[in-house]
């Protein structure tokens, strides 16, 4: 199926001035976001996401149209809670992507806070991806999140609410030094207080960084369970 | 390839999964509060608030809980946060007023300072509220003026996490007027996986 529609729609949202040689991706990023307790202060976690590709090519003349699978991200990651609200963790990826392989080692600290009714999320990340015949990438990373409640002061079980994220990553590849900019908006549904599903629109640009400009428009779709 | 086929079938048996997943708790605490229109609040209740607040700034909320169910208010008047709790019928149950740790007397914050520095090895206060009960003349003459003649009772509830054994916990304080501890609850944090992965 062509959904060359979803590139304009989802530009005209971002409010974005690109560049006519810019590329672009944009497809679904469907995410299953395991967890469960493993002692008092200990949980683990695992996450699958998965990218297909549905239409990609550059803004003047679109390459390729249809359905691409592209990889499966596979990690894990263990976090220890320092306080209320606030976790250090530590964990592995491996990338599958056209039967090549990429590792991923990540560090975390993440804190939640409270802002009136909005609940406000914070996390610094570093992570290093090594793969066969390619640089060695180390990315440091930084995101804000607030989710707010659609339904009241606080997102009850059955609840619907709204969450931003917004993302910025620094990228040495190699010797080459890069940016991306990340920014999601859902909508949230809090199924129960361990089992939510997240709907909405993800963009990806490396516009702020010299070199080819890169746009990823991604169809969000998450879930969390906690067991 | 053959991963790639493998990894997909686990997402899509994680996605059917997810219909009919509905995880079962012992002595889970059913409470959801959602916002109403004034139109759904109890007379009694909008007279109480509208005696002592501007309309314009109060919103409303009902509390349900098992078998029975709330109505708050949420109010801001002189810069100052108040949250006004009625029964189901409109009866008037509390006041809450949030303030700051040192708006409290030198003697009150040196009795909880010391109550929690004994239960805790490191704590962090989170959230203060004055909370008054008593008569409703009384009550919103407290909202009014600050004070009244009227007899009332004055109790300091705080909001702290708390580090035992270098686990964090949080909890629920009630104080009475002169810092001594009358209640405490263990406050469940909500699960918050999406915003921390």
């Amino acid at each position: 199926m062509k959904l060359y529609w979803i590139v304009p729609a989802l530009t005209t949202c971002f409010c974005q001035t690109i560049a006519a040689q810019s590329s672009y991706r944009a497809g679904c990023l469907p995410q299953i976001n395991l967890t469960t307790d493993i002692t008092g202060n200990w949980r683990a976690n695992l996450r699958i996401e998965s990218r297909q590709i549905l239409s990609e090519g550059t803004f003047d003349h679109i390459e390729k149209g249809g359905y691409r699978y592209e990889r499966t991200d596979i990690a894990g990651l263990v976090l220890r809670k320092t306080a209320i609200g606030t976790t250090i963790g530590a964990g592995y990826m491996i990338r599958l992507e056209g039967g090549t392989k990429a590792h991923r080692f990540t560090q975390q600290y993440s804190s939640i806070g409270r802002l009136g009714v909005l609940r406000t999320g914070q996390r610094v990340t570093t992570d290093q991806t090594i793969s066969r015949g390619e640089p060695f990438v180390f990315r440091l990373r930084y995101r804000i999140s607030a989710e707010i409640p659609l339904q009241g002061r606080n997102v009850d079980p059955g609840e619907w609410y709204a969450k931003l994220n917004n993302e910025y990553l620094g990228i040495l590849d190699g010797r080459a030094l890069g940016m991306e900019v990340r920014a999601v908006g859902v909508v949230g549904l809090n199924i129960s207080d361990r089992n939510k599903l997240e709907l909405g629109p993800d963009y990806r640009t490396n516009a702020f960084s010299a070199g080819a400009q890169r746009h990823q428009f991604w169809l969000y779709m998450g879930w969390y369970v906690t067991i | 390839m053959h991963t790639i086929k493998l990894v997909c079938a686990c997402l899509l048996t994680f996605a059917f999964l997810a219909l009919g997943y509905n995880p079962v708790h012992a002595q889970q605490k059913f409470e959801r509060e959602i916002r109403i229109r004034p139109q759904a609040v109890p007379a009694a209740a909008e007279a109480f608030v509208s005696a002592c607040i501007d309309k314009g700034k109060v919103r409303w909320y009902k509390e349900i809980n098992l078998g029975f169910y709330s109505f708050e208010a949420k109010a801001t008047r002189n810069g100052r946060h108040y949250s006004i709790e009625f029964d189901s019928l409109g009866v008037i149950q509390d006041v809450e007023m949030v303030i700051r740790f040192d708006h409290l007397t030198n003697v009150v914050q040196h009795a909880i300072t010391e109550e929690l520095t004994g239960r805790c090895s490191k704590y962090r206060i989170t959230r203060v509220q004055r909370q008054w009960t008593g008569t409703a003349r009384g009550l919103q003459a407290v909202i009014r003026e600050g004070s009244t003649a009227e007899q009332y009772t004055e109790r300091i509830e705080i909001v702290f996490s708390c580090k035992i054994d270098k686990a964090p916990v949080l909890y629920e304080a009630l104080f009475d007027a002169q810092g001594k501890l009358e209640n405490l609850l263990e406050i469940i944090p909500r699960n918050t996986d999406n915003l921390d992965y």
